[in-house]
C-alpha cells in the first residue's frame, strides 16, 4: 500500500514510471496514429519486435509498410523505454537467440519473454517458457515473461530470478478481459513482492480498471487500443481507467456483502409509530 | 565455367533471411569476405540492424572481424512493431 507522501510510480528493473500502462506498437492503421496514441497513453514504456528486413532501397520500392528504419524513425522520437519481445518464438533456442539480438538492437536487457505453446490461443509454453526465463537471467536480462495465470509457473519464475510477471488476462487479442479472476487474485495475494503486470486479452478500459483494482500493479495493451475506431481516444480512456482502478485500489474499497445495509440512518425516521408497529 | 570455378562459387554462397546470396566482391568476384563488407555490398549501409550466423548472435564490434566462407545461415533483422 501505497504512503500518501510517497509518490504512487511503477517500479519495473532499475527504473520507475508514473504510468502504468505498458503500450504495444503493432496494428495501427498509421505510424501517425500510433504515435498520438502513445503519446496520449501517457504510457513511458513501448513494446517493439523484430524481424528479418530487407535493405532499405527494397523496403521503400515496395512499401511493405512494416518496421525498418520508417519505423524506427517513428518511435525514436517519441523518447519511451523499449520492451522488446520475442513474439512468435516456439523454441528455448528461438526465444533465448532473438532476445540476445534485441538487447543488441535495442540496447537493452528488458526482454518481454514470449514463448508460444499453441498456435491457436497463442498461450505461453510454461516449460519452455521457464527453461529460457532461467537461460536469460543468467546472461544479464531483465525478463519480463508473458505468462499463463498458473501458480505454480509464476512460482517458478519468481524462484529463477524474475522480479516482474505478467500474467495473461485471456488470449492474445481476444477483447475477453479477465477470463479468470480468481487466479489472478491468488497471484496477487500469494506473490505479493512480485511486479504484476496484466498482459493480453483486455477489450475494455473497465478490464484495465478491474486489474488495477485488485492490485495488478499495471497494464499491458495493444489490440484494444490500435483495433479501436478511434485509437488515441481510447489510449487515454484506458489511462484514465488505468488511474481509477489504481487510486480505488489504494483507497482501500469496501468489501462485498450477501445482506444489505443502509447508508441512511435509521434512528429518527419520522411518520413512524410505535402502534403501527405491533 | 569449369568444374572448379563452379564448385568454388556454389561453396562461397551463404542464405540470407532466407535467400542464397553469392559472396562476391564489389567487382564480382567470388571471395570470402568479411561480414561488414558484405553488409555494405547487400544494401543495409547504415541500417539499425542485428546479425545472427547460424543462430548464434554476431556483436557489432565483430563485424569487421568475422569472415564469411560459404553455407553460413545469416539472419539479419530490424526493428519492427510489436504488441
Amino acid at each position: 500500500m501505497n504512503s500518501a507522501d510517497q509518490p504512487d510510480l511503477l517500479t519495473l528493473g532499475d527504473d520507475s514510471f508514473s504510468s502504468r500502462m505498458i503500450i504495444g506498437t503493432a496494428l495501427y492503421p498509421s505510424p501517425m496514429v500510433m504515435q498520438e496514441s502513445i503519446i496520449d497513453s501517457g504510457a513511458e514504456v513501448i513494446t517493439v519486435s523484430l524481424r528479418r528486413q530487407n535493405p532499405a532501397a527494397a523496403l521503400a520500392e515496395n512499401d511493405q509498410g512494416a518496421g525498418g528504419e520508417e519505423f524506427w524513425a517513428y518511435i525514436k522520437q517519441l523518447g519511451k523505454r523499449f520492451l522488446p519481445n520475442t513474439a512468435g518464438c516456439h523454441s528455448v533456442k528461438e526465444a533465448v537467440t532473438t532476445a540476445q539480438m534485441a538487447r543488441e538492437l535495442f540496447d537493452t536487457n528488458w526482454i518481454k519473454l514470449e514463448v508460444i505453446g499453441d498456435d491457436y490461443n497463442l498461450q505461453p509454453d510454461p516449460f519452455a517458457l521457464l527453461e529460457a526465463t532461467k537461460e536469460l537471467i543468467d546472461q544479464g536480462f531483465e525478463v519480463f515473461p508473458y505468462c499463463t495465470d498458473d501458480l505454480v509457473l509464476c512460482q517458478k519464475l519468481q524462484q529463477a530470478g524474475c522480479k516482474i510477471l505478467m500474467p495473461w488476462g485471456s488470449p492474445i487479442g481476444t477483447a475477453k478481459g479477465l477470463l479468470n479472476p480468481y487466479a489472478l487474485k491468488t497471484l496477487r495475494q500469494r506473490l505479493p513482492e512480485m511486479t504484476l503486470i496484466i498482459d493480453a486479452g483486455l477489450g475494455l478500459p473497465s478490464h484495465a480498471a478491474a486489474a488495477m483494482e485488485m492490485g495488478f500493479d499495471g497494464v499491458m495493451l495493444n489490440t484494444a487500443i490500435a483495433g479501436a475506431d478511434r485509437p488515441p481516444l481510447m489510449a487515454a480512456a484506458f489511462a484514465k481507467a488505468i488511474e481509477a482502478g489504481r487510486s480505488a485500489y489504494l483507497a482501500g474499497p469496501i468489501a462485498p456483502r450477501d445482506s444489505a445495509k443502509p447508508s441512511s440512518p435509521v434512528v429518527g425516521m419520522p411518520f413512524w409509530h410505535q402502534d403501527a408497529a405491533r | 565455367m569449369d568444374n572448379t570455378l563452379l564448385a568454388t562459387a556454389q561453396a562461397l554462397a551463404v542464405s540470407v533471411n532466407g535467400e542464397r546470396r553469392l559472396l562476391v566482391d564489389d567487382e564480382g568476384r567470388a571471395a570470402s569476405m568479411r561480414l561488414s563488407q558484405m553488409i555494405a555490398i547487400w544494401g543495409y549501409g547504415e541500417q539499425k540492424i542485428a546479425v545472427a550466423i547460424n543462430e548464434q548472435l554476431v556483436f557489432r564490434q565483430d563485424y569487421e572481424h568475422t569472415l564469411l566462407r560459404g553455407g553460413e545461415r545469416i539472419d539479419i533483422v530490424s526493428p519492427i512493431q510489436g504488441g
